[in-house]
């Protein structure tokens, strides 16, 4: 596996898994990696490549929008204290104020998918699926990822090329080799 | 009529006529009428008509910032997808919107712009303190 810090215009290799930071990134303003998050969208969108998601990515934008409409609703800054269980009291007045922010990543996923956009979820087969159950415990192990990111780095090597995130704690790749064509492709300021 | 033998019936209200067949025109007020109410039921209004996508704007050849429509003042950014000059500068000021639009077809244009930058964030704002599981 090979680890590269992102630049405009970079060729970027197809099929490309897109982790849920870069997504977000992309539909929330304002914030320091906002601008890039949109040019490296553009890039991919332009260089018609092929996009690949996880149900995990969706699940990981859902909390993301959801955890922003609470922050908005209670007037706390980004680093609030979120939990389940915040969710579930505030859930009737997130959904009633912002459900829009709530439905913008997947929205977003099937329009572009609707205009021509090669977008596929992932895992695409049994196999590929049984190649990722094994890889994710491995990559926990060795590089001290949460599940979930063990599961987008485990979904992008069986599947992809290149793996577009802003999330820092794939950095441990740097020390930590592992075999593999996969090409990380990190976003920072 | 005794309060105690009050009773509540249904307003009967006009039927709805289909909602596809309603022709809708919505134009800026020709002028202020002075009266605060019709401005806020205008910008109500004009809310609702630019969520609902059914604001319809001029093909524009650029980003052109000077494309104001009335009353709020809005900026057409592509065909259907007008903000108001506040947003605008948030979702599209860093964002080189001319160049995304020369290359893109329409369609991928048009769903790319209407997206990003749709959640106002603060600039504060890490992506990791909000893309992660929560705690129970």
């Amino acid at each position: 596996m090979d680890y590269v810090d992102w630049t405009p215009q970079m060729t970027i290799d197809s099929p490309a898994y897109i982790d849920a930071n870069i997504l977000v990134g992309a539909i929330v303003s304002t914030h320091r990696l906002y601008a890039k998050c949109v040019q490296l969208t553009a890039d991919l969108l332009l260089g018609r490549a092929n996009v690949l998601i996880s149900p995990i990515v969706l699940d990981e934008c859902l909390w993301a929008t959801a955890k922003l409409a609470y922050c908005h609703l209670t007037n706390s800054p980004p680093t609030a204290h979120w939990t389940k269980r915040l969710y579930v009291r505030w859930c009737e007045r997130i959904f009633e104020s912002c459900e829009g922010w709530i439905t913008a990543a997947g929205s977003m996923i099937k329009d572009w998918a609707d205009a021509g956009v090669p977008i596929e979820v992932v895992p695409k087969t049994q196999t590929l699926w049984d190649n990722a159950v094994d890889l994710a415990p491995s990559y926990m192990q060795q590089l001290r990822l949460s599940p979930a990111d063990a599961l987008h780095l485990a979904f992008a090597q069986t599947h992809a090329r290149t793996l577009i995130t802003a999330d820092s704690d794939f950095e441990a790749i740097q020390a930590n080799p592992l075999p593999g064509e996969l090409v990380i492709v990190r976003l920072t300021l | 009529m005794s309060v105690d033998n009050a009773t509540i019936g249904r307003v009967q209200l006009p039927r709805p006529v289909a909602a596809e067949g309603v022709p809708v025109e919505v134009q800026p007020m020709a002028e202020d009428t002075g009266l605060s109410v019709w401005r806020q039921i205008n910008a109500i209004l004009n809310n609702s008509v630019r969520e609902s996508g059914l604001l319809h704007t001029a093909e524009v050849s650029g980003v052109d910032k000077d494309a104001h429509l009335e009353s709020p003042v809005l900026i057409a950014v592509a065909p259907g997808i007008a903000v108001e000059t506040d947003e605008y500068q948030k979702r599209y000021g860093s964002v080189d919107l001319e160049k995304y639009r020369q290359q893109m077809p329409p369609e991928l244009f048009k769903v790319f712009v209407r997206h990003i930058g749709r959640v106002p964030g603060t600039t504060d704002l890490n992506l990791g303190d909000v893309v992660s599981t929560p705690t129970d």
